[in-house]
């Protein structure tokens, strides 16, 4: 039985744009982060020059998607890019707070923030 | 007395439906005019179940079940439908009605439906009735090297930890976080002995190795030991791998900017983060997690 699908992913611009789905109904880690891996792949192979992680159906996570996070975020990097995170829970906002990914990220309240954050040179 | 409380905005139909139920002298059956009226019903005087019709005016049947599963949880709903319906009552049984009576075999199974509804709502509310009775749970599992198990575990425990009052939404969430960590660790880098590094330098080689270990031994016949202990007051929760154990003391500082866009030591401090108390045995292989009980519980 496959695993349904977490997280949808659009370009807007030059920048992925990935939205979680809300289909994480328990800790589920692991899956989560093989599929933002893909994610990862997808990037690689375009042009695009920043990313945005929109978390407002996933109100928790752990340190498999921040190893994916940061995957991510690295390539971001190397194109001279930026990536935003939007949509945090109290609990999303806590974890990046605690790791210290929020001195890297600039955290969004809004996918509208974030794409505005990413653009900014 | 049953209280049934039916809907429908024909009164035809709401006479129909009373004469079947009231063949049982059992059940008490009151009318609702629709969807609006059922719900000022609902919370004036609780029924033990709800017969609505599908189609109505403003709120049809759907749309009530949907909001009766959500308020009204421990209330099951049953749909009658009309000739045609059977896609929409599929769709009802999603959203949570218990069952589905077809409009033209009202007369042979409207009440047997009723009675094996109410049959199976008493249980389960008994059930939840019990479990709010609990004042403590000692559990313990022996896991083997399944990465799906993780987070059947924390459900679980999760569910346990709220049944007993002990934390709120938000606390169960850190909770699980902090299980997650813990589980994974003793998962990945107790039994399996796998570099944090790999995992962070190169995924797949990590998935791989992560595969073949699993069916090699020694790795393979190792298992995770987890001992919970939860009470309204708090719990403890103990997680013991069979690998060599690991000095916690070496994992990398990750508040150092050295160490910031790596992720190895991250886990250890959400847990430490997340959780009341934290102590590791002297081996690092068996590490135990307190949590108290929030005070927004309380």
């Amino acid at each position: 039985m496959s695993m349904p699908k977490m997280f949808d992913a659009r370009i807007e611009g030059d920048t992925l744009v990935v939205e979680s789905l809300g289909n994480a109904g328990s800790l589920v880690g692991e899956e989560m982060a093989y599929e933002l891996t893909g994610l990862l792949d997808q990037f690689e192979k375009s042009d695009l020059h920043g990313a945005v992680i929109d978390l407002r159906n996933s109100p928790y996570f752990g340190t498999s998607m921040l190893q994916v996070m940061t995957a991510l975020w690295k390539r971001v990097r190397a194109r001279g890019g930026t990536m935003a995170v939007c949509g945090l829970s109290d609990t999303g906002l806590e974890i990046l707070q605690v790791t210290r990914f929020d001195t890297l990220w600039p955290i969004c309240s809004s996918q509208e923030e974030a794409l505005k954050a990413v653009a900014e040179p | 007395m049953t209280r049934v409380l039916v809907v429908d905005d024909s009164p035809v139909d709401l006479q129909l439906v009373g004469k079947f139920l009231r063949e049982d002298s059992t059940l008490e059956v009151e009318n609702a005019v629709d969807g609006a009226d059922a719900l000022v019903k609902m919370e004036q005087t609780l029924p033990d179940v709800v017969v609505t019709d599908l189609v109505m005016p403003e709120m049809d049947g759907l749309a009530l079940t949907g909001v009766i599963t959500e308020k009204f949880p421990l209330v099951p709903v049953i749909l009658i439908t009309a000739r045609g319906n059977e896609e929409i009552a599929v769709q009802a049984l999603h959203r949570g009605a218990a069952s589905y009576v077809p409009k033209r075999r009202l007369a042979d199974k409207l009440l047997d439906t009723v009675r094996e509804v109410l049959r199976l709502s008493y249980r389960k509310r008994h059930q939840t009735q019990l479990m709010g009775c609990m004042t403590q749970h000692d559990c313990g599992f022996a896991l083997d090297n399944d990465p799906g198990l993780i987070g059947a575990l924390i459900a679980h425990l999760q569910d346990e930890a709220a049944q007993l009052g002990l934390c709120d939404v938000v606390e169960g969430t850190r909770l699980g976080v902090a299980l997650e960590e813990a589980l994974k660790n003793a998962l990945y880098h107790g039994n399996l002995e796998i570099d944090q590094q790999l995992r962070e330098q190169d995924k797949q080689a990590f998935d791989a190795l992560v595969r073949e270990r699993r069916e090699q031994a020694p790795y393979r016949d190792r298992r995770i030991h987890v001992v919970a202990k939860l009470s309204p007051h708090g719990s403890t929760f103990e997680i013991r791998d069979e690998g060599p154990g690991f000095d916690v003391s070496i994992l990398p500082d990750p508040a150092d900017p050295a160490s910031l866009e790596g992720t190895s030591g991250r886990g250890v401090l959400l847990i430490r983060t997340l959780m009341d108390d934290v102590v590791y045995n002297e081996a690092g292989n068996a590490v135990t997690l307190v949590k108290r009980r929030c005070s927004r519980t309380i």
